[in-house]
């Protein structure tokens, strides 16, 4: 890769796009504007709330007229002064006075219908004499309850309508009677020398004891990180969509393709110019909105006074987004160059914008849901981790965000890797570059992959199969088995792996692979000393595995609930015969998961992938499919990684199948027979009783140690083992190629 | 120096399967010469070309561009080529002048060497009123000459034109043969494809004629005009398509004749 060609091709594209009028005003122009012509609508809006006259008809004004000893409601034809927290708003509202006579009412409400009043305030009769009688009570103490409560209520009314000038008079009216009322109870309660405590005999004070700045802070981290990194993806698409399909539309990208630089240097210029117009895009925004929201910040704080002011976030965390905005735009630019290589012109580009979104959105939004918090199973999900990760940087918790900070990078970086790569190898295909147009039709696109599906399968089959396996699983959810009795539980794990592994992984190969030999790695001929290695790999790493579920029990505590659950079904699984235990929990999921996920998958993913990566996706996919707890999702996926290295160095399925069969099978006979063990002869040497409950019966560190080293020994054992065997076998083997794994990396070559 | 040895294309057609844009081409090509491609539209030119600038992989065969291998060292087969095409269009945001600049810095030419070579291809050309024209505004000679400019700027040993006269009127068609020509006597190797026989006779030395993929004929102007007894060459073009086509519908229906007793 020689940077100089990268370096060109980015300064191309960039001069290239600033000078392209329409990009240059959805990028840096559009956000210049649109904040502040928000903020102007938003004081505009503030403005018409406050001080948009409005006319008011007071129906039945008699009754407030000989009402000389409470506080006046009005004076000299509107609104007492001393209602409004600003007095000069007073003269906004003009008031109606009229008489409550005959249709007086029918009339006002009809002229408000038409538009001549805002709202209808209407006192019937007898609101007076309450009034003063309610007084009279305040005065007179030998007044006893019955006759106060007896005074049935003629209360005002105010009438509105669904304009937006008669919703918002309504809503100063409301206010205004209130304060009224309020005024009229401390003026009888002085009147009757009773102190005006009595009406509030104490108050409740709620106060928030974290410090002002960490009150702002918790509303800006919800807010700002979605802003920033949503801007940072629209950013990136309609560039990348500009760069890549708009090349091929405009024919520029075969005189690109006919220069000395490699692919994977245009992609990098292409990649970094998208990056810039992504970050660029946020910043731009994240700029703009600052501007604005100190104009609205300000108003919002002087229209609600008393209340916390709002400030603005505080540098360090917009320092913190910054930060984060880096690899989340090289992620999102690498996604959105990956998918718009695909399409042949700019229209078509756009409609790849969607499946993009739908992706990326939720992943976004899982954040703001209220409960979701930092945590490892959180950190571990792409794009949510990062945001999760910059609310707690931002609200202050750095310690937090520094114990997370690994996890969320590694998948960030991983991600980010895998996407470019993506990307790269969009640029590496013909299919894809000289895409001629199509006439679609699905019958004969199905009939065309049916009858020309390859030996081995594409990645594409191996994605649809494990999409199905967690449909499958999903949907099995909603089944309610009844896991408690022997039957149900049965039922329940024949389903799980029959059901939602087994039968999708042979439907899929059935449609899109012809062998199923090579697919399931079942080519070579049976490797027993490898089998043998595999089981006794089994038999070592089952202390190592334990230990790493106490471990991670430790950092991530396993919910009570699923405790709770767990401990009911121990009490299955011990009513069971030993023999169907092992058979349903031990043998079958060997059989049904090593054919899915280092069969199928695996070899799906190394038709396309390098087998380090392969290995590590089909692991990832593997813990994904144990879904129960993070502590289960988590020793599979690693579990997952030996077997796919097993898979890999042996080309053979069998010794995948006899490494899941005996470490499944021995973690189940420690956790059956945990007594007996811990009360064998010498047992302290090898056991001890762990405070995690997940784990029950431990080993002692030498136990681990030891069976750590040996391991190492019979890792380098299986990996060592095939070379030579591969070697011999290529020899003698003629025509049918000895290795069938690499014969997916081999197909795609070609 | 221009060698395929037994190239074939196949590519993947959903209605009728695998589809044959090339089959064993074979032909060697030496500098000081232009070595013609002709044949009719789909007769497999385009592609032929384009493995040779290594914009597609070939199914099978080989194709040396100086003896560097077309399929497996890419980048070295680019520098030793120029490649222009009528759908290796211009940058609209870009000058004549930058865009060559561009071609010339990604071909890692040392800046004074650049600039030099562009004066005078620029001056050669005639294309110094259109330096700082940019592409969106250019008419389709001027843009031909700026392809032309952008594939010589690094003055490679070998230029492969592909129907690169499409859509260009008789005054700008007539400078770019003239080009070619001094291409020719400058000693570099050139490959020429078109489907229009005046072209091809006008400027190249030995033709290839191609028909949906298959070399129907080859050999120097004369030898093609003494084995198929035509003084026009565009007859001798028109016959040997009109008998390849009867040769094909001849083969189908002796393929199918035993298949109607059957249904």
């Amino acid at each position: 890769m020689n940077w100089s060609n990268v370096q060109l091709v980015y300064q191309r594209e960039i001069r290239d796009q600033l000078r392209d009028r329409r990009t240059l005003f959805v990028i840096c122009v559009l956000p210049l504007l649109i904040y502040p012509m928000m903020g102007v609508a938003f004081s505009r809006l503030s403005q018409f709330m406050r001080q948009s006259p409005a006319t008011v008809a007071v129906v039945g004004y008699e009754q407030l007229a000989g009402l000389d000893e409470v506080p006046p409601l009005l004076e000299d034809g509107s609104f007492a002064r001393d209602l409004f927290t600003d007095p000069t708003l007073a003269d906004r509202i003009h008031v109606e006075r009229i008489a409550n006579n005959g249709t007086a009412l029918q009339d006002a409400q009809e002229r408000m219908t038409d538009g001549d009043y805002d709202a209808v305030v209407f006192f019937p009769t007898g609101f007076a004499d309450r009034l003063l009688a309610l007084r009279g009570a305040t005065q007179d103490s030998q007044t006893d309850e019955q006759s106060t409560h007896a005074i049935s209520p003629p209360d005002p009314v105010v009438f509105y309508d669904t304009r937006d000038e008669s919703q918002l008079a309504n809503s100063r009216i409301q206010t205004l009677l209130n304060r009224w009322q309020s005024n009229i109870v401390r003026s009888n309660l002085v009147a009757g020398r009773i102190p005006i405590e009595i009406t509030k005999p104490f108050q409740v004070i709620g106060e928030n004891v974290s410090p002002a700045i960490g009150q702002q802070a918790a509303f800006w981290s919800k807010l700002l990180p979605f802003i920033v990194f949503v801007c940072a993806l629209t950013g990136a698409f309609y560039p990348a969509v500009d760069l890549c399909a708009g090349e091929k539309e405009r024919g520029t990208l075969e005189t690109l393709l006919t220069s000395p630089a490699q692919r994977s240097e245009i992609v990098g210029g292409k990649l970094l110019t998208v990056i810039t117009f992504s970050i660029g895009s946020a910043v731009c925004n994240l700029a703009s909105m600052a501007i604005t929201g100190q104009v609205i910040i300000k108003q919002l704080n002087a229209m609600a006074p008393g209340q916390t002011p709002i400030a603005p976030p505080s540098l360090a965390s917009i320092g913190w987004l910054l930060l984060a905005l880096a690899p989340m735009a090289a992620l999102f630019s690498a996604a959105s160059l990956a998918l718009a290589s695909l399409a042949r012109s700019t229209k078509e580009g756009q409609y790849y914008l969607m499946p993009l979104f739908l992706v990326c959105m939720p992943l976004m939004m899982l954040p703001l849901l209220p409960g979701v918090e930092l945590n490892l199973a959180t950190s571990l999900v792409p794009v949510s981790g990062m945001v999760l990760l910059m609310q707690a940087a931002m609200e202050g918790k750095l310690i937090l965000a520094a114990t997370y900070i690994l996890p969320v990078a590694l998948v960030t970086i991983g991600c980010c890797v895998l996407v470019v790569r993506w990307a790269v190898d969009q640029f590496n295909q013909e299919s894809v570059l000289f895409r001629d147009t199509e006439n679609f039709d699905l019958a004969t696109w199905i009939r065309y992959a049916y009858t020309h599906r390859p030996a081995t399968p594409h990645l594409a089959a191996a994605v649809v199969l494990i999409s199905l396996v967690f449909i499958a699983q999903f949907g099995v959810q909603g089944i309610g088995f009844n896991v408690l009795t022997l039957r149900g539980f049965v039922v329940m794990l024949l389903v799980s792996q029959v059901a939602c592994i087994l039968l999708p992984t042979l439907a899929v190969a059935a449609v899109s692979v012809r062998s199923f030999a090579s697919t399931f790695l079942l080519t070579r001929p049976v490797p027993w000393k490898q089998i043998l290695i595999a089981l006794l790999l089994a038999v070592v790493l089952n202390p190592i595995g334990v230990s790493v579920l106490e471990s991670i029990d430790h950092i991530v505590p396993i919910p009570q609930s699923v405790l709770e659950i767990a401990k009911l079904l121990d009490e299955v699984v011990r009513s069971m015969p030993v023999l169907l235990l092992l058979l349903l929990m031990a043998v079958l999921p060997a059989i049904c998961e090593e054919l899915a996920f280092r069969g199928f998958v695996l070899s799906g993913l190394r038709a396309r992938l390098s087998s380090g990566w392969a290995v590590v996706l089909s692991a990832v996919f593997f813990g994904l499919a144990h879904p129960t707890a993070l502590q289960q999702t988590i020793s599979a996926t690693l579990l997952g990684l030996v077997l796919g290295y097993i898979a890999v160095k042996t080309s053979q399925i069998t010794p995948c199948i006899a490494f899941h069969m005996g470490y499944n099978g021995l973690q189940l006979l420690r956790t059956r027979f945990a007594d007996t063990l811990a009360d064998l002869p010498q047992a302290e040497w090898v056991f001890r009783q762990s405070d995690s409950p997940v784990v029950g019966l431990g080993f002692t560190t030498p136990v681990v140690v030891l069976c750590g080293l040996s391991a190492i020994v019979l890792l380098w054992q299986v990996g060592s083992q095939p070379c030579r065997l591969a070697g011999t076998l290529g020899l003698h083997g003629g025509a049918r190629s000895p290795l069938p794994p690499t014969a997916p990396a081999e197909e795609s070559g070609a | 120096m221009i060698e395929a040895i037994g190239l074939s294309k196949v590519y993947d057609d959903l209605k009728l399967g695998p589809r044959v844009a090339l089959d064993r081409l074979s032909f060697r090509a030496d500098p000081g010469e232009v070595f013609g491609l002709l044949g009719p539209n789909g007769a497999g030119k385009t592609t032929a070309l384009r493995i040779l600038g290594t914009l597609l992989k070939p199914t099978s065969g080989v194709a040396r561009i100086n003896g560097f291998d077309c399929e497996t060292q890419p980048e070295l087969v680019r520098h030793q080529i120029g490649y222009i095409s009528a759908s290796t269009a211009m940058y609209d945001r870009m000058t004549a002048w930058e865009l060559v600049e561009y071609f010339g810095r990604l071909h890692q030419l040392d800046r004074e060497l650049l600039r030099e070579r562009m004066e005078t291809l620029f001056e050669r050309l005639a294309m110094n009123e259109i330096r700082d024209v940019l592409g969106g505004k250019m008419s389709t000679g001027m843009k031909q000459k700026v392809a032309i400019a952008r594939a010589m700027v690094h003055d490679p040993p070998v230029l492969i034109f592909d129907e690169a006269t499409n859509g260009l009127d008789v005054l700008v068609a007539r400078s770019l043969l003239d080009t070619v020509l001094g291409l020719r006597d400058q000693g570099k190797c050139v490959i020429f494809s078109s489907h229009i026989m005046r072209e091809v006779e006008r400027l190249c030395c030995r033709i290839v004629v191609l028909h949906r993929g298959r070399i129907l004929a080859e050999g120097s102007l004369d030898e093609l005009h003494a084995e198929y007894e035509y003084d026009d060459f565009e007859d001798v073009f028109l016959d040997l398509i009109q008998r390849e086509e009867q040769r094909l519908a001849e083969d189908e229906h002796s393929h199918n004749a035993p298949l109607e007793p059957l249904a």
